[in-house]
Order: structure tokens, then C-alpha cells, then sequence
């Protein structure tokens, strides 16, 4: 079942590591990994942006900073990144579609009850809308 | 085609009632006018005629009250006297009415335990209730007859004609005006009738005059009875009844009784709010752990704010000066402007003492609640903070092995917060300010319409019916004018607003609300120089003031409540002006770019200096040297408070300032809402994660709309109520995390002192 595109949504919790590594079971090359973090609407009303100067750029750069710790983590620089603004599910499944993936790895909070409700699950989402494989990681630990 | 239709006429019926309460100031004047007119005219009554001094023989029954908890009060083998029952048709409540109902009951509850009086006293008193009662069949035109022990007496007749001379001379209770009718319908021995009660200056009991006016309430002090007045409840020594007039007058009648037929009534008096006692516990106890922080820790404070440690590779979002300025543009709002003038009117020059001492001793409490929200902040990904009291409460008890009760205490904290940002940071703010922009706007209508009714009360008391109709009409098409206006003003009003806050949270354009932030410092200048400028070309009334702030502190006098009561009445209105110890700053201070959470928390305490120290005393000074807190004429008469009072005393000095006024207080209440939804998005963030943000930002924008046009009183009591009751969960975590503070100053401290910090600047 070897990929030759995948695709890992990460949001830098305690399972982004074991996500990028499921990943790496599916390719021959970790190259053939790209990892995506979305990075929700600018905030117009926080401090940073009013007085500060917090920007979608400077948002970015700090998210690219943790990519490249990533890399170094995991051992390998040549891992695919990507930055981008909006809706997690929607901008995913855009991302692999773009890259032409056959598979994209998501871990899913497992969140329960009233979190569950309001927040839906980007794991969902992304499955209702990717046109290839999806291979969800679930977690022991979730709220 | 039907719900258009219904909810236009509901509509219609908000904002008119909206309109009421903007008259309703007025008509409270009108009221106040009223009780003091009767005073004066008892007195030439006594001299002149005795029209309307009622001789009572001692022995007559009790009187009855139209008002059903006297019905009860009639003593079983008495003659019963007949009893009106009002019958008056109450409106339909409109939706905004009926969900105002329903959360009052909710308000009372929190009132209750928020406000709560510890330390209260019973207090005995008296109610003098003079009321005659006339009454005719329904839908007869003839004469009113008095009604008496035996039924109706035809030798007492008021005829129909005169009723509104009555009116006009202020001695009708309750008149019904809406169609000129002035008298209210009511059941008599279950037959319809129409009925007036009429208001008594004075009666003789015994061939004794007792001047009080209906209403009138007299405490018992010793033996005696002593009026209350209307300025501060302040007790009149010059009308007193001893035990015996007591008697006597409620013998006759005169006094109101309880359903068992007692005249001393009783209530609770006196005493400090728990909410109030808890903020000030908070706020002298982190002054005294932290060794006085507040005072010696300024200058090193306005050093960190001039940017002296600014490293900019520190994480954060912001400098220290600019955390400092998001966290003011939520504090420095209506409480500096509307909040402080109510706290001179109701407890005098002695409050600005105690004001200024909580701005202080808040100061601490600031420290060390910010402190605390930058040490347990969240640095997200991105770079952006999260932080506050959810984050200290949560994972800082955890730390301290109490992490079962941050919990709940950041539960609390964060669903309150998140209602305080929908009330009172946002439609209280949005609400306010708009009826005081109003207001400004209607100013010369509004003096034109007191013109008109003194005009017609001249007409109608010289008997020139035409004139008296001519100008009724006019005024009642300049109020229907009014009316109109209004309603528009506060819809166009709401949907600019909603449209500007909108933009900003939804829209994210940063640019209009980083604009109205940058205006709030600037506008803060404008107003502290007008202050200024009153208090310089007043400058001989100085001395004697300041020598009255610190007599009147401790002797009371200016109040009822003596100095307890002066006490709670300054530190109540700072703690709402500064919200020191309530843990919403600590959201905007937790973005600051440091490393070190006590310089973040040093900063911090400049807050309340600003808020309460400079900006409420300078509202204060202007209110106190212009006398508007002790005017008669502004504030019994005219029923001026808050916001209105305050442009009242301005106008006065500078007749054009109420103008700048007014926008600033829009302007100001623009950027609370901006910088409330900042912390109650946080909140949000909290509770249901970043995701559904959107829906919070909506509900912002629809609250800005409905504070716009809605009259609900107790839904904005409500969650004005919440942002102080933020204090109990916020104060409790923080005096228990605050042995950790403490050794992070002295620790920091030590590092200072000994020059370890590099110097940026």
C-alpha cells in the first residue's frame, strides 16, 4: 500500500510527531510527506494587531520556525511544508487536491460531548471532502 | 403578511418605551418637584387658607390606599371602609419586555447574593401616606365625591373640570395623562368607578398641623422620628415627630400600616455589598503581601512602559506600553464619566477620599492578577498569546494540587466573562452612550417641551382653557416629533454601530479598530484638559474642597449612611471604573513580549492609577467645584445622574464641551466593545475552541444592535452584574497563588536591583 503523495495536517500538540511518522509507513522517500498547518482568520481586535504588529506574515514565519524544528526532530529535511489561512478542513483537502495526494494521515481529537457539538471535527470534514484515501490516527488520550 | 406587521408593532412599542425612560428622567423630576412644592405650599397653607389641610377628628377610621397591600391592613370588628381596587388596563408587554421580566428575577437572585449587605442594620420608620380619595360612577361626567368611613360624601365634591389644575399643581397620585383623562379606573364595592387620589401637604390631627408630604419617610433615631430628604437620604433634623405624634397620626389614619395593622415598618440599612467587600479584601491583602508593590514598584513601572526592557525576540505580542493601552481602552469608558459623577451625587466629597484609596490599593491588585496571566499564558504556534485568569486558574492551581477547584474556578470565571463582554462590554456601553448622544442631540427640543409645560401649567391655573389646549397640542406634537426621532436615531444608531464593530471583528479590518483604540488616549487628553481647565478657573474653591474630601471621608456627614456608607460608595465606583481584582486586564497584559511576568504585572498596576487616580478624579473635581453633585435644581428637580450630570456640570463651564462629550463617550464605548470582545472571544476560545469563534463574533455584533434600540433594563443590570461577579472566582485564585507571586518579585526585584536586566533603550 506504499503512497506516493501524502498528506498530514499538524497542529503541534503531543501527536504531531507519531502523525508525520504514521505517514512515513505509507512512502519510501519522507519526501513524499507534506505537512500542513492552518492557521485560523486574523484576529482583528487582539492586542497584536491593533497596537502590535501581528500579521498573517509574521503568523506564518513563527509557523515555519516549528516546521523547521519539526524537521530537525524527525530527522529529515527534506519534509514538505505549508502555511495556510482559513477553514482547517477545507484548506486540507485543497492542499492534497493541489498536490495531486493519494492519502492524507489526520489524527482526530476524539472530543466528546458539548466540545463535540460545537467544534464538529476537522477529521470529518476532511473526509467528506478528499477526493483520495484518508487515514484517520485516533487518540487514547482525548478530552 | 401577518409577522411583519407584529413585530413592526412590537417594535414600535420597544423604542417607545424606549423614549419613556428617556423622559422617565423627567418625569422622576417631576415627581421630586412635586414632594418639594408641596413642602412650600404646606407652609403658606398654614397661614393663608386651609383648602387643602384636611381637618381630621383623631377618631376616624383608618384610610385606605387604592393599592392592594393595604387591603389587608384593615383591623377584624373595625368599620371597614370601602376599598378601591385599581383597575387600570396594564400595556401588553412587548418580546423585549416579557424577556426583561424574566430575567429580573434573574438579577434579583444575583443582586441578592452580589449585593448582599454584610453588616446591615434595621432600621424602624415611618410612612406618611396623605391621600385623599374622590370618586364618581364609570362613564359619568359629573363630580368626584369624597371618599370616607361612610361611603361617598357629596358635601366633598372635586368637579371634572378641575382635574387638571390638579395635575398642573402636581397634587394628583398616579394621574393617568396618555388621553388627558388624569383620573384611573378602578372597582368600588364591584361596581366600575373612576377615581383620583389626591395628594395632602399637611393635615391636623387633633388640632395639631403635621407638614409632610405624601410619601414621606421617617426614620426612628432614639425617640424620635426624623424626615429623610432627598439629597443622599440625608436625615432632617428640622422635622422630627416624637412617639406620641407617631401615634396619633397613624390613629388617624395617616401612616402606612403592614398586613398586621403595624405603622413602624422596618428595613435594612447601612452595610457594604459582599462584592464590594470581597474586591477591597483582594486589594488590601495583595498590598500588604506584596509589600506595598503599588508604591514602590511606580517608577520602575513607568521605566518598563517607556520601553527601557522592550526586547523585541521576547515572545509576545505586543510592547508593554501598548498591552498598557489595550488594557485601558476597556476600563477607561462610561465608569470615569457616568460612574464617578453618581458616586459625588450619592455620597459627597467625602467618596472622592475612598475612590482614590481603592484606585491605590487596586493597583496591587492588578499586579498581581496580571502577573499571574503572564506567567501561565499560552504561546500558541503562531506566536499568538493566549492568556488570563482561565489559564492561572486552571493550570496554576493545578500546580499548587488544587487543580479539581481551577476547574471549576475557570469555568466560572470564563463563562462569566463571556456574558460581562455581551452586557456590560457592550450593549451597557453601546446603550449608554448612545441615548447620551441622544440626548445631546434633543437637548433644545427637550428645553423646549419644559418651556411648553410650564406655559401650560400658567394657562391652565389662570383658567384660559383655548391657550392651555393650543399648547397641549403643540406639545404633544413636538414629543411625537420627539418620539419619532428617537426611534429612528436609535435604530440608524444601532445598525452604524453593529456595521463599525462588524468590520472590525468580523471583517477583520484592522485599520478602523486600531484606529478607534489610538483615538481613546487622545480623547482621554482632550477631556483631562477640559477638567483641567474648570478646576484651574476655580482654583480659590480648591483649598476648602480638599479640605472637605478629607473631613467628609471620615465624619460622613454628607450622607445618611455616615462614613461607612461614604466608604462604600467611593470604593464601589472605583472598582467598577478601574475592574481591579475582576481579572480581565490580565487577558490584554498576558500579550505583552516579556519573559518576565512581574514586569508585565508592574506595568499593569499603572492602570488604575490612570483609570482611577487621574481620570475619575479629574471627573470628580469638575463635579464637586461646579456644586453639581450637591444641586438641588440638577439633580432633584430636573432627575439629572451619571452621564447626563456630568455634560450638565460641563455645559455650565464650557457651553460647547457636552458636544465633544458626548462623542467621546461614543467613541470610548466603541473601543470597550472592541477591546470586551477581545476578552470574551478569549473566553470562548476556552470553552468551545478556536473553531466556532465566528458564532461568538456574530452574537457580539447582533448584542451591539439590540443595546442600540432595547430598553431591557435587567438584561443590562445583568451582565453589568457579571463582570463584578468575575471578581469571586478571580480573587480566590489569586490570593491562593499568591505566595508564588511574591516570590517571583522578590526575586525579581533582587535581579533588578543588583543590574541584571540589559537595558534596551
Amino acid at each position: 500500500m506504499k503512497k506516493n503523495c501524502v498528506v498530514v495536517p499538524v497542529d503541534f500538540s503531543d501527536n504531531t510527531e507519531a502523525a508525520v511518522r504514521a505517514a512515513f509507513e505509507f512512502v519510501d522517500n519522507p519526501s513524499q510527506v507534506n505537512v500542513i498547518h492552518v492557521l485560523f482568520a486574523l484576529d482583528a481586535v487582539s492586542p497584536g494587531v491593533v497596537f502590535g504588529d501581528v500579521s498573517d506574515e509574521s503568523r506564518t514565519e513563527n509557523i515555519n520556525e516549528h516546521f523547521d524544528e519539526l524537521k530537525k526532530l524527525l530527522g529529515t529535511p527534506d519534509l514538505g511544508t505549508e502555511v495556510r489561512v482559513g477553514n482547517p478542513g477545507l484548506q486540507i483537502t485543497e492542499y492534497a487536491k493541489e498536490l495531486e495526494a493519494d492519502l492524507i494521515v489526520i489524527p482526530s481529537h476524539g472530543y466528546h460531548g458539548f466540545k463535540r457539538m460545537v467544534l464538529g471535527s476537522v477529521a470529518e470534514r476532511v473526509i467528506r471532502l478528499a477526493t483520495c484515501d484518508v487515514y484517520v490516527l485516533r487518540r487514547n488520550d482525548a478530552e | 403578511m401577518k409577522s411583519p406587521q407584529y413585530s413592526l408593532a412590537a417594535h414600535s412599542k420597544i423604542l417607545i418605551s424606549f423614549g419613556v425612560v428617556l423622559f422617565g428622567l423627567y418625569g422622576f423630576s417631576q415627581i421630586g418637584f412635586a414632594q418639594q412644592g408641596d413642602q412650600k405650599s404646606a407652609e403658606k397653607t398654614k397661614v393663608e387658607s386651609s383648602e387643602s389641610t384636611v381637618e381630621t377628628p383623631a377618631k376616624s377610621a383608618p384610610k385606605k390606599n387604592p393599592f392592594p397591600v393595604d387591603e389587608e391592613s384593615a383591623s377584624p370588628g373595625e368599620k371597614a371602609t370601602p376599598v378601591i381596587t385599581d383597575a387600570e388596563v396594564a400595556k401588553e408587554p412587548g418580546f423585549l419586555e416579557k424577556v426583561d421580566s424574566a430575567f429580573a428575577t434573574a438579577v434579583d437572585y444575583m443582586a441578592s447574593v452580589l449585593f448582599y449587605r454584610i453588616g446591615a442594620q434595621t432600621e424602624e420608620y415611618i410612612v406618611f401616606t396623605g391621600t385623599d380619595q374622590y370618586v364618581r360612577p364609570k362613564d359619568s361626567q359629573g363630580p368626584f365625591s369624597k371618599l370616607t368611613v361612610d361611603g361617598l360624601s357629596d358635601a366633598e365634591t372635586i368637579p371634572a373640570d378641575e382635574l387638571e389644575a390638579l395635575y398642573y399643581r402636581k397634587k394628583l397620585i398616579d394621574a393617568v395623562t396618555v388621553d388627558d383623562r388624569y383620573y384611573r379606573f378602578g372597582r368600588l364595592d364591584e361596581k366600575d368607578v373612576e377615581y383620583i387620589s389626591l395628594k395632602l401637604p399637611a393635615v391636623v390631627v387633633g388640632g395639631e398641623t403635621y407638614k409632610l408630604s405624601h410619601g414621606a419617610k421617617l426614620v426612628k433615631e432614639g425617640e424620635t422620628y426624623q424626615l429623610v430628604g432627598e439629597m443622599r437620604g440625608k436625615l432632617d433634623p428640622e422635622t422630627t415627630l416624637n412617639s406620641d405624634q407617631a401615634e396619633t397620626l397613624a390613629n388617624a389614619g395617616w401612616l402606612k400600616k403592614t398586613d398586621s395593622g403595624s405603622y413602624q415598618l422596618s428595613g435594612k440599612t447601612g452595610g457594604a455589598p459582599v462584592v464590594v467587600l470581597w474586591l477591597a479584601f483582594g486589594a488590601i491583602f495583595f498590598t500588604l503581601y506584596m509589600r506595598g508593590v503599588n508604591f514602590w514598584g511606580f517608577t520602575h513601572a513607568i521605566e518598563v512602559v517607556r520601553g527601557k526592557y522592550d526586547n523585541p525576540d521576547e515572545d509576545g505580542e505586543v510592547t508593554h506600553m501598548q498591552a498598557l493601552m489595550s488594557a485601558l481602552s476597556a476600563t477607561v469608558g462610561l465608569g470615569n464619566i457616568a460612574g464617578v459623577t453618581i458616586a459625588m451625587t450619592q455620597g459627597g466629597p467625602g467618596a472622592f477620599f475612598w475612590m482614590i484609596l481603592c484606585g491605590l490599593f487596586g493597583m496591587t491588585s492588578k499586579f498581581t492578577e496580571c502577573t499571574l496571566g503572564q506567567k501561565y499564558r499560552i504561546v500558541k504556534p503562531d506566536g499568538s498569546i493566549l492568556g488570563g485568569p482561565m489559564g492561572y486558574l486552571r493550570y496554576g492551581l493545578a500546580e499548587i494540587g488544587l487543580g479539581g477547584l481551577g476547574r471549576v474556578l475557570s469555568f466560572l470565571f470564563v463563562v462569566m466573562c463571556i456574558l460581562a463582554s455581551f452586557g456590560g462590554g457592550n450593549m451597557f456601553q453601546i446603550n449608554q452612550s448612545g441615548s447620551t448622544l441622544l440626548e445631546q442631540v434633543q437637548s433644545q427640543e427637550r428645553k423646549e417641551i419644559v418651556q411648553l409645560d410650564q406655559k401650560i401649567e400658567a394657562a391652565v391655573l389662570a383658567k384660559q382653557t383655548a391657550v392651555a389646549t393650543d399648547l397641549r397640542q403643540t406639545k404633544l406634537d413636538r414629543k411625537k416629533e420627539m418620539d419619532a426621532f428617537a426611534t429612528t436615531f436609535n435604530v440608524i444608531f444601532g445598525i452604524v454601530m453593529a456595521i463599525l464593530v462588524g468590520i472590525v471583528i468580523i471583517g477583520g479590518i484592522k485599520r478602523i479598530g486600531a484606529a478607534a483604540e489610538k483615538i481613546v488616549p487622545s480623547m482621554c487628553f482632550m477631556y483631562i484638559a477640559a477638567c483641567l481647565w474648570i478646576i484651574i478657573t476655580h482654583i480659590g474653591e480648591v483649598p476648602p474642597l480638599i479640605v472637605a474630601i478629607f473631613t467628609e471621608a471620615f465624619s460622613g456627614d454628607a450622607i445618611r449612611g455616615g462614613l461607612i456608607g461614604v466608604l462604600v460608595i467611593g470604593v464601589q465606583r472605583a472598582a467598577f471604573s478601574n475592574e481591579a481584582g475582576v481579572g480581565s486586564a490580565a487577558i490584554a497584559h498576558s500579550a505583552a513580549k516579556t519573559e518576565e511576568p512581574v514586569r508585565e504585572g508592574s506595568v499593569a498596576l499603572l492602570g488604575p492609577f490612570i483609570d482611577t487616580i487621574v481620570v475619575c478624579s479629574m471627573t470628580a473635581l469638575v463635579i464637586l467645584i461646579t456644586g453639581a453633585w450637591d444641586n438641588a435644581d440638577w439633580v432633584i428637580r430636573d432627575g439629572l445622574s451619571g452621564a447626563s450630570l456630568t455634560s450638565q456640570a460641563f455645559e455650565q463651564e464650557i457651553s460647547w464641551f457636552p458636544w465633544v462629550l458626548s462623542v467621546a463617550v461614543v467613541l470610548f464605548a466603541f473601543s470597550t466593545v472592541i477591546s470586551w470582545s477581545y476578552y470574551g472571544e478569549r473566553c470562548w476560545e476556552t470553552l468551545f475552541g478556536a473553531r466556532s469563534i465566528m458564532l461568538y463574533k456574530l452574537l457580539c455584533v447582533i448584542c451591539v444592535f439590540v443595546g442600540a434600540i432595547a430598553n431591557a433594563g435587567s438584561v443590562l443590570d445583568f451582565s453589568d452584574m457579571m463582570i463584578l461577579s468575575m471578581a469571586f472566582p478571580n480573587i480566590l485564585g489569586v490570593a491562593l497563588l499568591s505566595p508564588k507571586v511574591r516570590a517571583d518579585l522578590l526575586d525579581y526585584w533582587k535581579r533588578y536591583k543588583a543590574g541584571e536586566f540589559k537595558e534596551f533603550k
